[in-house]
């Protein structure tokens, strides 16, 4: 339904000129247009990029590349590498959700990386959630063994 | 939430004491004063806590507890939005696990799209493409693999291993339905 709504608005926006993005009570068509890219994965023009707030552009690449299986559409990769890569080179990249991104994307290796060039200890939390939900082999191969230990622990 | 994460913390490591520990710290904390209509977010931890240990000690309860759990989700009116997408990403896991597809698919379609954030957004894609070919919904089972791989397209090398199994997973289905 969001993704829907968001292609009804995205189509009617298409026709609109650069500085009607913004509308007066501060929506941004762009933000409409660009998700709505994400979701079907179609291109978009370099001005729409450019006229992307980039503070938020590390947000954008995540819910670009976030699949959405319930509505059928598939992840524009394309568009949320491009997104990636422009908020690291307007240095407006943050860190947390690049790394998101490199996990979701199947790069965990990268993803540590990063974390290590931030300073970013390895939280607590960062584990609980890998183990919980990542599905990596070797995340898996751990959870699984947690899982037998408890239940054999009870047995 | 750091007691929550102490205790899956825990719990990933087979070590039940200190989850029961973490289980016990929990349900003393006080409730909220004056906002009494609110659920104390303390209470969702401890149920969280207490259904992973009844599910993996294969309890008479587990599947009350869960129910209860869904309940809680679905109706508890102070979760805030990222912390309701875990706990139901958490729940799907749990439901899968004893072998209710279809309320681990209703748990896991319930999430906000902007808080997902990404490493629960890969694995909840995945979830749902698994359960959807459990539940015989092999159209919707392809939309969902295919969206796996487009999103793993680029994965490390000790991601193709799954990467591939997507890939035949989803051929499999598509000569399936023609």
């Amino acid at each position: 339904m969001l993704y829907a709504a968001l292609k009804d608005s995205a189509a009617a926006s298409a026709a609109m000129k650069p500085q009607a993005w913004v509308d007066s009570t501060g929506d941004n068509y762009v933000f409409t247009e660009l998700m709505a890219a994400g979701s079907s994965g179609r291109r978009v023009p370099k001005a729409m990029l450019d006229a992307f707030p980039r503070d938020q552009l590390s947000l954008m690449a995540i819910m670009s590349s976030g699949a959405d299986a319930e509505y059928g559409v598939s992840p524009n990769m394309a568009l949320a590498d491009s997104l990636s890569v422009r908020a690291n080179r307007a240095g407006t990249s943050v860190p947390y959700l690049e790394r998101q991104f490199a996990w979701n994307t199947g790069r965990p290796s990268r993803a540590g990386a990063m974390r290590k060039e931030a300073g970013t200890p390895k939280s607590m939390s960062d584990d609980v959630l890998s183990a919980l939900t990542w599905d990596g082999d070797s995340v898996v191969a751990q959870r699984d063994r947690a899982w037998r230990v408890v239940a054999c622990a009870s047995e | 939430m750091a007691l929550f994460h102490v205790g899956l913390w825990a719990f990933t490591r087979g070590d039940t004491a200190t989850v029961m520990r973490t289980r016990q710290s929990l349900a003393a904390l006080k409730s909220p004063t004056g906002r009494s209509w609110l659920r104390n977010e303390s209470i969702v931890y401890d149920d969280m806590l207490g259904a992973y240990l009844a599910v993996a000690r294969k309890s008479t309860d587990a599947r009350a507890r869960l129910a209860q759990l869904d309940s809680m989700l679905r109706n508890a009116p102070s979760l805030d939005d990222r912390l309701n997408t875990l706990m139901n990403s958490l729940l799907a896991d749990l439901w899968e696990r004893i072998d209710d597809p279809a309320r681990a698919l209703a748990a896991n379609r319930r999430f906000h799209v902007g808080l997902e954030m990404g490493r629960l957004s890969s694995t909840r894609i995945r979830r749902e493409a698994r359960l959807l070919e459990r539940l015989d919904r092999p159209r919707e089972a392809i939309v969902a693999w295919r969206s796996d791989v487009a999103l793993r397209a680029n994965a490390e090398p000790s991601l193709q291993p799954d990467l591939a199994q997507a890939k035949a997973n989803l051929a499999r289905l598509e000569v399936k339905v023609r």
